[in-house]
């Protein structure tokens, strides 16, 4: 890639999705992803201008490749990555996932584990059964595990998904 | 052809440098033709310095002015255990200075681990310069791939005390992917097993042409062929106890003859069913002396060091586990370190990966010879590219989770372990008290939610925001980790909106002067050999 298109990348770097910016369809799966990081890393890593003499070229590839890091991060992983798409689908269409959507997955997930012994045991029994494929009796486990953890909200949202696909 | 860089393997036994000359990446011998030079620095008194495996001779005659296996302290605070077993076993005095830091006292003279490492990369540069008859400078510098922050930060000042301009700390295990698959656009997953004389690492890596990524990696910073010579030496003291009622232990100098024959030993029983391990006149009291001899078979030193090479296969299935792989989704394994030539480890590696592990590589130099090709990969960026050389990117990971206090002794994870690398990620923080002046932050690495249990790269206290009510200040601090695993931390005062920014070096990190003072106190010092 010539300098010029370069600069221009860093200069909108801020109005791209991960997608776009990955050069990724929005229903990409791992292999896609994997490949697109490779293929982003060909052209854009900061060690292909490790020796030029233009200081501001550097920190712009810098924060282009960092960037790129971050796409790769978050897309490889199933879970931030479903985060990511509510926000970037959402009214507000976010285009980062941010250190405060870590911090609200991370309590998502905590609550997941669920509070109660019999909700956490019965949660768990729910999504072997979800991965299984018996997803009529996923939805009903997960109800039982809902009931020992009435203010869960993680149960509930992971019931109406449940619910929604089946 | 442009300037050379070199690759340095800065080893806890043994170091190795490469160079890419005339297109082709080699290891550079000393004068008697070893690759291979001794991590041991010797002061001879006055002036001078000797490194490598003619200092190693020193290690006995002269234990309290011959430094070996720095790496091992080198970054640590004189509270780590490390710290506590080298001063159990060195002949030198390891005493404490401020910020926990630790220094060594040989003779009059008080050195760094920083300093005692710079005399080992100083011989390594020597070595290249007089090998392509030009004085080097430019150098990437090897690091196992498990180092946290604090020990990259002492690696690399290490290396700017040595007068090298240390263009990237890479990963040993992610260099010797590089030499393995540099060129041959192979298309595989491999696991690196990377057993060396202090340190072990496991990396889980897919190889896509040039492409070399690091889909996970775990280590322990505790464990290597050291440790296997260590476990034969107490065995052989609690043997020669039951049978002379001599205690060896508080004897350095008789222990250390024992230590470096049980090396010897433990390279020898890689190849013969048994050896003799005899020292002549080990102890000697009131004009009697008692020799030391005994036969020790593959049987029995497996039996002493089993426990170790299990403790290995745990970490592989932490790396396996952060890749998401199974030992079987693997293309092929490579074994790097001398102590992979152990038939105990071969054996309980093909087990664990249910393969044999490829041998074709070089284990003592594979690391060098990736370094060496990636130093040079980096010096022809941005220039025309020569002939046999082209570009390779390395996408690694950072080994350990970078997290902050919070209240309580607490923390909080910021940058997850195994996270590519380069990245960034910002996060706001504000006062929690009305006419609060400062804001502390207290960085870590680990993988505990407590303090004390993880290990502290630094603490900064951010100021001059204006003074007012709780929460009013918004200070926005960005925490980036860089290609070489280094941590910076850059604030930001959003309040304001001046954007003040400062740009915060971890405690560990050596100002400009103090390199400079330390590097002309070197220089001053000649490298003689023998």
């Amino acid at each position: 890639m010539d300098v010029q298109k370069l600069m221009a990348l860093a200069a909108r770097i801020d109005e791209l999705d991960y997608y776009q910016l990955l050069g990724l369809q929005r229903n990409a799966d791992s292999f896609d992803i994997r490949r697109a990081y490779h293929r982003r890393a060909r052209t854009l890593h900061p060690d292909l201008f490790f020796e030029h003499e233009s200081e501001q070229l550097k920190s712009a590839i810098d924060r282009v490749y960092k960037r790129v890091t971050e796409a790769y991060l978050v897309l490889r992983d199933d879970d931030k990555r479903n985060y990511y798409n509510q926000g970037l689908t959402g009214p507000k269409k976010k285009l980062r996932y941010t250190d405060d959507d870590e911090k609200r997955l991370r309590e998502e997930k905590v609550a997941a584990g669920g509070s109660t012994p019999q909700g956490r045991k019965l949660f768990q029994e729910a999504e072997r059964l979800y991965n299984e494929g018996d997803k009529a009796k996923a939805i009903q486990t997960l109800r039982m595990a809902a009931t020992f953890e009435s203010k869960n909200a993680f149960f509930q949202k992971r019931l109406r998904e449940w619910e929604r696909g089946n | 052809m442009g300037k050379h860089a070199i690759g340095i393997d800065l080893g806890t036994t043994n170091s190795c440098v490469g160079v890419v000359a005339n297109g082709v990446p080699t290891v550079v011998p000393n004068r008697w033709g070893d690759n291979l030079h001794a991590s041991v620095v010797h002061f001879p008194g006055g002036d001078r310095v000797i490194v490598g495996n003619e200092a190693k001779r020193h290690v006995i005659l002269d234990p309290d002015r011959t430094v070996w296996s720095i790496k091992r302290i080198l970054g640590r605070k004189s509270f780590s255990h490390e710290v506590k077993k080298a001063q159990a076993f060195c002949a030198y005095q390891i005493v404490e200075t401020e910020n926990h830091a630790i220094r060594l006292a040989i003779d009059s003279q008080i050195f760094s681990p920083e300093e005692i490492s710079a005399f080992i990369l100083r011989e390594m540069r020597n070595l290249a310069s007089v090998y392509v008859q030009e004085d080097i400078v430019d150098a990437v510098v090897t690091v196992p791939a498990y180092f946290n922050d604090n020990q990259r930060q002492a690696t690399l000042d290490s290396g700017r005390i040595a007068g090298l301009n240390v263009l990237r700390m890479i990963n040993e295990p992610t260099a010797a992917a590089l030499a393995y698959g540099y060129g041959r656009e192979l298309r595989q997953r491999v696991a690196i097993y990377d057993l060396g004389g202090g340190t072990f690492d496991l990396s889980v890596m897919e190889i896509d042409g040039d492409i070399f990524e690091v889909l996970g990696t775990a280590g322990d910073s505790y464990l290597g062929g050291d440790d296997f010579d260590l476990r034969l030496t107490e065995y052989l003291v609690d043997r020669f106890m039951r049978d002379t009622r001599i205690d060896l232990r508080p004897h350095r100098q008789s222990l250390q003859k024992l230590r470096e024959a049980c090396e010897e030993a433990k390279k020898l029983l890689s190849v013969h069913p048994e050896v003799l391990v005899s020292i002549p006149d080990i102890y000697v009291e009131r004009g009697q002396a008692v020799s030391l001899e005994y036969m020790v078979n593959q049987q029995e030193f497996n039996s002493l060091v089993t426990e170790l090479v299990q403790r290995t296969f745990k970490v592989c299935d932490e790396a396996l586990g952060a890749a998401r792989l199974h030992p079987s989704d693997l293309d092929g394994v490579i074994l790097v370190g001398g102590p992979t030539r152990l038939p105990i480890v071969r054996e309980a590696v093909a087990y664990y990966f249910g393969q044999a592990p490829n041998v074709s590589l070089n284990p003592d130099e594979v690391v060098a010879l990736g370094a060496a090709i990636h130093a040079h990969s980096l010096m022809q960026s941005g220039a025309t590219r020569s002939g046999n050389i082209g570009a390779a990117h390395l996408l690694d990971v950072t080994p350990l989770s970078l997290q902050i206090a919070t209240v309580g002794g607490y923390t909080e994870m910021l940058i997850e372990r195994n996270t590519p690398i380069p990245i960034e990620r910002s996060r706001i923080f504000t006062t929690v008290r009305d006419g609060q002046e400062r804001v502390n932050i207290r960085v870590y690495q680990g993988e505990s939610n407590r303090e004390e249990e993880n290990v502290l790269l630094g603490y900064f206290d951010f100021e001059g925001f204006r003074i007012g009510y709780r929460g009013e200040a918004r200070i926005e601090v960005t925490f980036s980790i860089d290609a070489s695993g280094l941590v910076h931390v850059t604030a930001r005062d959003l309040e304001t909106g001046l954007r003040q920014r400062m740009t915060v070096a971890l405690s560990s990190a050596l100002s400009e002067e103090e390199v400079l003072r330390l590097s002309a106190r070197g220089s001053e010092m000649e490298l003689v050999n023998g």
